[in-house]
């Protein structure tokens, strides 16, 4: 999962970014958000209540394949895939696809459908697609408003698109994927196999993101087998790898004063697996992480089980952010340094977030991503 | 215009200017005459009042008070309309420069003086010649030397016939030589044609050769 | 004393001048600045939009069905990389509204998104913009795409926006307009300060010779001289720039609503910077330090008047050549500056000369002081009469040119504008049955039905409106030109002779199509030619009946009837032009409602629209016409002032003849007589350069321009106009110079005073 959903009220509290785009985002979440105010919205993850968007609740639980497809009752979800691949040279290879949606106002009965001369602006659609290779970061966004077909989500057959991009169910239960930045420069054509089951974190599926219960339904594809080829900088590489794939949805949205999000993904050389996330302040973080066995066992990590702190920060051109990690599950007997690769990995999109492929080292070897926010300035 | 009378009798003359918050009296109860067919001199020292003197018998400026004949015809409270007959018809002014219109010729300034003098027979050239600028009729002013410039002014004043002529400083901008040119120029005039002549100079010599004189004190107090 | 001392004690003795200088100044700096501001803010405003719409190329479908919401979801989903804008045309006054998809426009990286404090209010959502319009006003969808995208279905294809061009080039020939009126006030200026400048050196060529025989170096004079006139440049300028900021401001408004109704162009209000203001500061020094140069740096100019004479008439011939010669928008202004240049300098070298002339010829000798007098003057004022002279031509042609114009345009309205109400035709309704349940009702008196669709042709896609050649609305049409024998029976293909129009709709009917102007210009096609043009899937090749004039766009159209239209071929819109019989416009849509069944009957009053056409071009000119009304303005108070400064050297003479003995009403009478010859004479040679720039304007700027020409026109009620307001400066500086002709002792004494300052008014002569 990404904290990046987390923020992503924080990109609208940015307004005095002067791009177009924020302007008219400002301005059709102003006249199309039930919520008067747009402040009280994201006041605190507590406090208010989605007025018209359900909440998530361990009592929902998680179907297949249900909930692959789109929650629009809900405010906020995202499809989210990492890929930690090598090139046939061995090459390591850093992969990103996430696609985003924002409910700005809940579905209404009287839906008109889609019309050919009507842009309704309900909901907004978000892609990124970024590929970290050779110390060299590349990252793409689209945008599109819901309802008229250039975007959205179904979930038989699975299929998540926006303009041409597209993550959908093929032949023989696999995902194909592409995405890119069109013709001429990067883009890339993944085919995805699935290797276990899905993991439900949190309880049943339904994930804390503070002490005080609220949160989000979160679940995993943690072993994803990815072979397929991105073409970038001129030349086209077969690649193949893991990957990690994850679906959240929530109606919450962070608290502007937890600002923070440091998110990763691990695969232990073992095949054990490990989400971990910090949210929050630096001295007071809420911390929550899954334990997954390579024989597929699962241990949701409460705070007092396991430790996530930086070791080691980089500046960059866009402000310092830890580079090294040090993770440390004590019943799992994992002691590991979780460190990002040189390079600059900022996803520089309406609001930027550092999205990085990670080695592990320590008592496990490994690779992952790791996600962070809140240290762009 | 009574024959008979003297060309200009003045009596009891004011004039006084005031000057910042100082009232200047430049004439005061000053009484002359200038007998007819006589050339007067006008002297006294600068500031005495010689061009207010002129000016008042030209009718540019009005006196404070006194009585002012000229041939027999009281003008002191004339009209300004007389006194543009007056200058027109009776008396010629010459100035020390400036006396000519700059865009005409020597020729077209005596011509157009002759017709404002109601003159018919404008004969520019004979004047021209009886002042010794004899083929430079067609000249502008500018194309000739000061004593031509102040000569072609004579015969400009000459050929409107005056009944009376008033000069002032006429040779106050000439070299010597020049200046007497002018100065023959005019005592012949007035010897030919007997026309009065009021002649205001700071030159002692030509001063000598009018028949009287009229001299200004600083006071104003005039001659008697 | 200093020598800065010395020099400007001259100023302190001459109050008049120094003020005249400084206002003269001010008020040519106030007007240049503000033109320039604004036109500045117009060339930041058009960069700006262009910036936004650099994506000038549209998708169209093939099958010539308007795009809708489902192409451009097709398109995206194939990666092709297209954005849609909806425009809203709203009545005045809340105007065009433009709905844009920020979501859609970042593939178009390269050219940066439009920047949203640029077009406060005009842009907004497309989802906001399809709500606001409804169902009351109508709304165009146009896809964009950047051409350098790939992967288009054949059943789509890419053109320029149309009309795209023209409005560059519209826009273009709008900002060349603010370029040459700004041109023309620093011309103006330029001349009116070199007069001051000159008047103040030959005032003070005295004193400048006797410092230099004080041992002051002539360098030494110049620089002092050359630092005078910047610090004069500075004072006046900077408080002219603030001036004319103001200015600028004033017109902004209109200004704006110019842009934003012709160009869709909203003014984009700069924030100004130290460089706006330092430009035009620096701009006016330059032209000062020009406009004095030669008399700084040479002494006494030695000016050879037959070389002189030769050279004008040089520059006036040149002038006329460039412009009867170059068919380019730059060229044609370059020539009329030099038409303006060798014109100007023609009548102050010519006119002193006839008048003296004049004097030489009068038997009177007061008539010949009279004549020679007025060519002093004229040789004394000649810069600001020059300009006075300029100013009077551009007001006369500018003038010509909008009165034709509008009544050109104006005629044209009513001709297109046939019946008094328009009728979009119901979607849901047949169109044969429309119009015969429209012409069922008892309110309509006759009506008119109107196809628009796109056709192919070799010139690229054109307009093309099929018409009902019978109906009665269009007997009012005039040709600009037409191939069809006439009454007479004789073919008549000469331009501009209208011809009865029954024989060209019998053409048209008879299946021959009309063309208008800009068409026919831009491609040579005349009435008599064929013309070919693919109608969806139907191509036919028809004869051109006859041109028309077409004011409202620069796109080219094709007229046909509408039996020519095919039975395959979906229109872009239907209408109907109606004339009501009688009712009210209310009650007869209220009828038709019920006729069709539909509450959503679209009528627009033809008086509405034609009142929003005329205000949208009233606009357009009002600006020009404003700034060409204050050039004449400046001039004529510059005149008045120079003229007042300048009198002092000759109003002796105008003394001496009072000396003389004429009277002081007299002499005020041959004042008044001056003044009123000077003005008038002045404004009377501008007539002729009035009528040039006029023709300029309509028959060579126009069609390089708008693609379109207008009839010549000349309106000597207006000349009378400008006469009289010239022969009113006269007067106004007659009367203004009345006192100082009046005869004082002081005059008197200070003009009898040998080498007394008063110029001879007489050119030396030669040789």
């Amino acid at each position: 999962m990404t904290g990046f959903k987390w923020h992503w009220p924080g990109f609208v509290a940015r307004i005095q970014t002067p791009t177009w785009l924020v302007y008219l985002l400002i301005g059709a979440v102003t006249a199309c958000s039930e919520t008067s105010s747009l402040d009280s919205s994201f006041a605190g993850l507590g406090d208010i209540a989605e007025e018209g968007f359900r909440q998530p609740s361990p009592r929902d639980g998680i179907e297949l394949p249900r909930d692959m497809g789109p929650h629009p009752d809900y405010r906020i979800e995202w499809w989210y895939l990492t890929a930690n691949l090598t090139t046939a040279e061995g090459t390591p290879m850093g992969l990103q696809w996430t696609q985003f949606r924002r409910g700005l106002q809940p579905p209404t009965a009287n839906d008109p459908g889609t019309v050919d001369h009507h842009w309704p602006l309900d909901t907004i659609w978000m892609s990124h697609a970024a590929v970290s290779f050779d110390g060299r970061h590349v990252f793409e966004e689209r945008l599109a408003r819901g309802g008229i077909g250039q975007t959205g989500a179904t979930a038989e057959p699975f299929h998540v698109w926006l303009d041409d991009w597209q993550l959908s169910e093929g032949q023989n239960g696999h995902w194909e994927l592409s995405a890119g930045a069109g013709a001429g420069d990067w883009h890339y054509t993944l085919r995805i196999r699935p290797q276990r089951p899905i993991v439900r974190h949190g309880q049943n599926g339904f994930s804390a993101k503070s002490v005080d219960g609220q949160g989000s339904m979160y679940f995993s594809f943690v072993d994803l087998a990815i072979d397929g080829t991105v073409t970038i900088d001129g030349q086209t590489l077969a690649v193949s790898g893991q990957g990690w794939f994850d679906r959240e949805w929530s109606s919450q949205l962070l608290k502007a004063e937890e600002g923070g999000w440091d998110w990763l993904a691990l695969h232990l050389g073992n095949g054990d697996k490990v989400m971990a996330f910090r949210l929050g302040q630096e001295d007071q973080p809420f911390r929550s992480a899954t334990w997954v066995a390579a024989n597929g066992e699962v241990e949701t990590l409460s705070a007092n089980q396991f430790t996530l702190e930086p070791l080691h920060r980089r500046k960059t051109s866009a402000g310092t952010v830890p580079d090294q990690w040090r993770l440390t599950i004590p019943s799992k007997n994992i002691v590991v340094a979780v460190t990002v690769p040189p390079g600059n990995y900022w996803n520089d999109g309406v609001f930027p977030y550092w999205e990085s492929p990670v080695a592990v080292s320590g008592s496990h070897r490994g690779t992952g991503y790791l996600e962070m926010t809140g240290y762009h300035r | 215009m009574s024959v008979g009378c003297p060309a200009v009798s003045v009596t009891g003359l004011y004039k006084s200017f005031v000057d910042g918050n100082e009232q200047v009296r430049v004439l005061e109860n000053l009484t002359f005459t200038l007998p007819l067919h006589h050339s007067t001199a006008l002297v006294g020292p600068s500031g005495s009042g010689k061009s207010t003197l002129i000016n008042i018998l030209t009718g540019i400026e009005p006196p404070d008070a006194g009585a002012i004949r000229l041939f027999g015809e009281t003008v002191s409270h004339s009209s300004q309309k007389r006194w543009s007959q007056l200058r027109g018809q009776c008396i010629a002014t010459v100035f020390q420069d400036a006396n000519l219109m700059p865009t005409l010729s020597l020729a077209n300034n005596i011509r157009l003086r002759a017709q404002l003098a109601g003159t018919s027979d404008a004969n520019a050239e004979h004047w021209l010649n009886l002042l010794g600028l004899d083929n430079l009729g067609h000249r502008f002013p500018d194309q000739v030397s000061g004593g031509q410039r102040q000569r072609a002014a004579l015969a400009m004043a000459f050929a409107m016939r005056p009944a009376l002529l008033l000069a002032d400083e006429p040779t106050g901008s000439l070299d010597v030589a020049t200046a007497r040119q002018v100065a023959d120029a005019l005592f012949h005039h007035q010897q030919d044609t007997g026309c009065p002549m009021l002649l205001s100079t700071h030159d002692p010599v030509l001063a000598a050769r009018c028949d009287t004189t009229l001299s200004l004190m600083a006071t104003g107090l005039g001659d008697p | 004393m200093t020598l800065s001392g010395a020099l400007l004690s001259h100023y302190r003795r001459h109050p008049l001048q120094f003020l005249a200088l400084l206002l003269i100044l001010l008020i040519a700096t106030a007007l240049w600045s503000g033109v320039w501001s604004l036109s500045q803010q117009a060339r930041a405003s058009f960069s700006a939009s262009d910036a936004a719409l650099a994506q000038r190329h549209v998708v169209l479908r093939n099958d010539g069905v308007p795009v809708g919401v489902s192409d451009f979801v097709r398109l995206r989903r194939l990666g092709v990389c297209v954005t849609p804008q909806l425009v809203v045309e709203r009545p005045a006054p809340q105007g065009r509204l433009i709905g844009i998809d920020a979501f859609s426009l970042a593939c178009f990286a390269a050219q940066s998104a439009p920047n949203a404090r640029a077009h406060p209010g005009v842009f907004v959502d497309i989802g906001e913009a399809e709500a606001i319009a409804g169902t009351r006003w109508p709304t165009r969808l146009t896809l964009f795409i950047d051409q350098t995208t790939s992967g288009l279905p054949s059943d789509y294809r890419i053109e320029q926006q149309p009309g795209t061009v023209a409005t560059e080039q519209l826009a273009d020939s709008f900002l060349l307009n603010l370029d040459a009126l700004c041109a023309l006030v620093l011309l103006i200026s330029a001349l009116l300060v070199r007069s001051v400048f000159v008047l103040g050196m030959t005032q003070r060529e005295a004193s400048l010779v006797l410092l230099q025989r004080h041992g002051v170096t002539a360098q030494r004079i110049r620089w002092h001289l050359v630092v005078e006139i910047t610090l004069f440049a500075l004072l006046g300028g900077g408080l002219g720039l603030v001036l004319g900021r103001v200015l600028a401001r004033g017109f902004a408004a209109g200004f704006d609503q110019v842009l934003s109704g012709l160009f869709s162009v909203s003014l984009y209000t700069q924030t100004a910077s130290v460089l706006s203001w330092l430009a035009p500061l620096l701009m006016l020094v330059i032209v000062m330090i020009w406009a004095v140069a030669d008399r700084l740096f040479e002494h006494q100019p030695s000016r050879h008047k037959p070389a002189q004479m030769t050279a004008a008439w040089l520059t006036l011939a040149t002038g006329v050549g460039v412009v009867l010669l170059l068919p380019s928008l730059t060229g044609q202004f370059a020539g009329i500056a030099l038409v303006l240049a060798g014109y100007g300098w023609l009548t102050t070298l010519n006119l002193p000369l006839l008048l003296e002339r004049l004097a030489r010829r009068s038997a009177s000798p007061l008539l010949s002081w009279s004549w020679s007098e007025v060519s002093a003057m004229v040789r004394q004022l000649a810069l600001p009469l020059a300009a006075l002279q300029f100013a009077a031509a551009t007001v006369i042609a500018v003038h010509a040119l909008v009165a034709t114009f509008e009544s050109t345009f104006y005629q044209w309205l009513d001709q297109r504008l046939q019946g008094d109400v328009y009728v979009q035709a119901p979607p849901a309704l047949e169109r044969q049955t429309a119009r015969q349940r429209l012409a069922s009702l008892a309110s309509v008196s006759a009506l008119h039905s109107v196809l628009r669709g796109r056709a192919q042709s070799r010139f690229g896609s054109l307009d093309v409106m099929a018409i009902e050649s019978a109906s009665p609305l269009l007997r009012r049409w005039e040709f600009l030109s037409t191939a069809v024998p006439g009454d007479t029976g004789v073919a008549d293909a000469s331009a501009g002779t209208p011809t009865d129009g029954d024989t060209v709709w019998r053409a048209v009917a008879a299946g021959q199509v009309l063309i208008n102007e800009q068409l026919s210009r831009r491609h040579g096609l005349a009435a008599g030619n064929a013309i070919t043009l693919t109608l969806g899937t139907t191509t036919m090749t028809a004869t051109i009946a006859a041109v028309y004039a077409d004011y409202g766009r620069p796109a080219g159209e094709v007229v046909i009837d509408q039996a020519l239209w095919p039975e395959n071929w979906p229109y872009q819109s239907s209408s109907f032009a109606v004339r009501l019989r009688s009712g009210g416009v209310e009650s007869f849509q209220q009828q038709l409602a019920q006729a069709w069944q539909t509450s959503d009957v679209k009528v627009r009053d033809n008086e509405a629209i034609r009142t929003l056409a005329v205000r949208i071009f009233d606009q357009t000119f009002a600006l020009t016409r404003a700034i060409s009304t204050m050039t004449l303005l400046l001039a004529g108070v510059a005149l008045l002032l120079m003229a007042l400064t300048l009198f002092a050297s000759r109003s002796w003479y105008y003394q001496l003849l009072q000396v003389w003995g004429l009277s002081a009403t007299q002499v005020r009478g041959w004042l008044i007589r001056h003044g009123l010859l000077l003005t008038g004479a002045i404004a009377l040679i501008a007539l002729p350069l009035g009528v040039f720039l006029t023709w300029v304007l309509v028959a060579r700027i126009n069609p390089l321009a708008f693609g379109w020409s207008l009839p010549m026109a000349t309106y000597p009620g207006f000349w009378l106009m400008i006469v009289a307001l010239s022969l009113a400066v006269g007067l106004v500086l007659a009367v203004l110079l009345a006192p100082q002709i009046a005869l004082s002792p002081a005059s008197i004494r200070r003009s009898t005073e040998p080498h007394h300052p008063s110029g001879t008014g007489r050119e030396k002569k030669a040789g």
